[in-house]
């Protein structure tokens, strides 16, 4: 169009147009007084200019030539840099200007920074996908109601996944699409949520992460409260799934409450002693959906460990993971201790877990930490059993089984068996049954499902004693 | 545990991943096939399976039409305007001038659709309408009074005159996407998605059935006289916005009408797509929107 308007005012033109050349234009090329072009349909482009001279027509046609051999300004990938080129934006201010179209900010920045961008974010129209742990409570709160006041969702902070408008942000497993809106307090209870739920052909529309600790008394689900109401708007959204880890419960009760009231219906996985796991609580969704239930994947090693009698140890990157492995661990042995490095008894770490996290990256992209701890459990004669989280996705580490498999390559003789929970899509860029396969060659079982990992180890345990 | 059977090996090197859009879903899922050349620009590419059907692959950040694959960056689109290595869309991904790309994430064309309220939508139509006439962009004539046509007989609800109406207007006027082609489709995807509530009246359901009657004969023209009468690519959007399709970009303008969020950006980044195309849907939008409401043009 602006091509035709360029040449149309060019000096000795007296009529032009460029366009497809449809039944319709070319009628129109007729009444302006010019021939029908021949053999032209409307995927040939006919340029139609009436001009005084031959000076003037040939003229004309090199505009017409510099017309359609322009590139769009700003979209050329080489436009971006060398002198004179417009500065990066430095804030996020900055760039929610540069780009009124940005509806989300996703911040990973150390937690001692995050209130500051994540308010920046909040003050400039955007939600907020906040990655950062480490935030103080009283700031998390004012970042929420902030939020609530403006209209928008403070996801986080600690928020470790999230799938929004069909694009996975943090940690993420690439999953369908499908009827299934998730509200997560938890980052690896939804990855394994979300697994569980693939594996058996049902896709999510939306995974909205909401911070570890939104359903404490402290924060009272003030960011669960606006995702509820978000997934109960989309129209995509047939079913609400909302999974915590454990809850404080007055809160869990008012928020139960109001999901009654919405339109589309509320299922809460709430991870409280007596609840169901995860896995059944999967099991439940499908039930619900009229979804047959899978007998959920496991992969046997070839040569299987004789099981030995000794300490339960747990060793995650995923705090929900680690919570629930801690909540069937004490149902069926009796006390197990959490996070306490020092601990002689049985044992779960959460890695992910703020403590061990401050100044270094999460474990389920650097698994320093864990290893190193892997490695002195190996050699611990006291450990019957280690229980592992193996977590798959885009985000996480490129190969965390042949990481794994690297470290099992020289294991002491007689060692501890070893059972891991392998969170994943086929879809996942590690190849799922490449990692499963590295782990069972390493002598590890490998269970889709995290609660039967947790139950074949207890097995373990209790058919050793 | 199948689903990586149907996968094929990487070709030239290591797959990377793209997003898609839903409605080509059964191409991107389905068998192998050949994908030939339709233009090329800097941030899109538009391919054709040799019927009807058009996939545009296109970099983050450029326009999501209800048929496109966005590639992981600009970088991974074709060079040239010639594809010399072997290109084809299927068993879950593309392959585009012999780089593989997997399809990993998928967003839904259809808008969603907020139930508003008359006042609501009669409020959005008015900002909508003073917002357009500051554009620099005009319609030609022979749209403007073909798109009044249209407007008219979808207000009084006579479905063989607004079909048409809008078949006069497929094909005609400037651009890749004829100027014409572009308010049509603005107008289905208003039609599909301004979802106003039932006239209160006793006769009320008669009334949205009509409606819905007229919607669906205009629909129906389009896809039989499309693939013949317009561009290839044209012809395959107006195909998605006869079935409620439409690009990001339109469809963040129908939920701005419900007045759940900002007129103005939303509008910024339609007008944004191609030359005049957005200018003309959102023109599209507008009348679909009168229609409906039974207004006249103010």
């Amino acid at each position: 169009m602006q091509a035709s308007r360029t040449i149309a005012a060019a000096p000795g033109v007296s009529g032009a147009m460029i366009a497809m050349a449809t039944e319709l234009n070319l009628d129109l090329i007729q009444d302006l007084g010019f021939e029908r072009p021949a053999g032209a349909g409307p995927n040939d482009m006919v340029v139609a200019v009436a001009a005084a001279d031959r000076a003037a027509l040939e003229h004309a046609l090199s505009l017409v030539a510099t017309a359609l051999t322009a590139r769009a300004p700003g979209r050329d990938s080489d436009a971006g840099s060398g002198p004179g080129a417009a500065q990066a934006p430095r804030t996020v201010s900055a760039a929610a200007r540069d780009h009124p179209e940005a509806e989300l900010a996703l911040i990973s920045v150390p937690g001692p920074h995050a209130f500051t961008e994540a308010m920046d974010a909040l003050e400039s129209g955007l939600s907020v996908v906040l990655f950062s742990d480490n935030v103080p409570v009283e700031l998390e709160i004012r970042l929420k109601d902030e939020a609530a006041h403006r209209g928008l969702l403070l996801m986080g902070p600690d928020c470790g996944t999230a799938h929004v408008g069909g694009l996975g942000l943090g940690f993420a497993n690439a999953v369908r699409p499908g009827p299934v809106g998730i509200v997560a307090a938890s980052g690896t209870g939804a990855q394994q949520l979300m697994c569980l739920l693939d594996a058996a052909g049902v896709g999510i529309s939306q995974c909205l992460g909401v911070g570890g600790r939104d359903l404490s008394a402290a924060v009272a689900g003030r960011a669960t409260r606006q995702a509820l109401h978000r997934l109960d708007e989309d129209p995509a959204t047939e079913l609400i799934a909302m999974i915590s880890k454990p809850p404080d419960l007055r809160v869990a009760q008012r928020l139960q409450e109001e999901a009654a009231e919405l339109a589309t219906p509320v299922t809460f996985g709430l991870l409280e002693p007596g609840a169901p796991d995860l896995t059944r609580f999967t099991e439940q969704l499908l039930r619900r959906l009229g979804v047959a239930v899978p007998a959920w994947p496991f992969w046997a090693p070839g040569r299987a460990r004789p099981a030995r009698p000794g300490l339960l140890r747990g060793l995650y990157g995923g705090g929900t993971l680690a919570a629930e492995a801690h909540a069937l661990a004490t149902d069926a042995l009796g006390p197990v201790a959490s996070d306490d490095l020092d601990a002689t008894g049985h044992l779960v770490v959460d890695f992910g877990a703020d403590q061990f996290t401050l100044g270094r990256a999460h474990p389920m992209l650097d698994p320093a930490l864990r290893n190193q701890r892997l490695v002195a459990e190996l050699a611990n004669p006291a450990v019957g059993v280690i229980l592992l989280d193996v977590v798959l996705g885009y985000g996480v580490h490129p190969d965390p089984a042949g990481e794994l498999a690297a470290l099992l390559a020289a294991v002491p003789p007689d060692p501890p068996a070893i059972v891991a929970a392998l969170v994943g899509t086929q879809a996942d860029p590690q190849d799922m049954d490449g990692q499963a396969k590295q782990l069972t060659d390493a002598g590890v079982s490998a269970y889709a499902s995290h609660a039967h990992a947790v139950g074949h180890a207890i097995q373990l345990l209790q058919a050793a004693r | 545990m199948t689903a990586v059977l149907t996968r094929s090996a990487p070709v030239g090197g290591v797959a990377v991943s793209g997003a898609a859009s839903t409605a080509i879903r059964g191409l991107v899922e389905g068998p192998r096939r050949p994908l030939t050349l339709l233009a090329a620009f800097p941030s899109a590419v538009y391919l054709t399976t040799g019927d009807s059907t058009v996939l545009a692959a296109v970099a983050p950040g450029s326009v999501r039409l209800p048929c496109a694959v966005v590639m992981p960056s600009a970088a991974d689109l074709p060079d040239g305007e010639v594809l010399t290595g072997e290109s084809w869309v299927g068993l879950g991904g593309l392959t585009l001038d012999g780089r593989r790309v997997e399809i990993t994430q998928w967003w839904r064309p259809t808008p969603p659709a907020p139930p508003m309220s008359v006042e609501v939508l009669a409020r959005g139509l008015d900002a909508l309408t003073a917002r357009l006439s500051v554009q620099q962009h005009r319609l030609l004539r022979a749209i403007s009074d073909g798109l009044r046509r249209l407007e008219a007989a979808v207000r009084m609800r006579e479905p063989d005159p607004a079909a048409d109406a809008a078949s006069a207007l497929i094909g005609l006027g400037p651009g890749l996407t004829p100027s014409g082609d572009d308010v049509v489709s603005g107008f289905l995807v208003g039609l599909h998605h301004l979802a106003v509530p039932r006239e209160p009246s006793r006769n009320g359901h008669a009334l949205t059935a009509a409606r819905a009657h007229v919607k669906d004969r205009i629909a129906g023209r389009v896809l039989i006289e499309a693939p013949v009468r317009t561009t290839t690519l044209s012809a395959a959007l107006l195909g998605h916005a006869a079935r409620g399709h439409a690009a990001a970009e339109v469809t963040a303008v129908l939920n701005a009408l419900s007045g759940r969020r900002p007129l103005s950006p939303v509008l910024m980044r339609l007008m944004a797509v191609g030359h005049s195309s957005g200018y003309d849907m959102a023109c599209g939008i507008l009348a679909a929107g009168r229609a409906l409401l039974g207004q006249r043009e103010g």
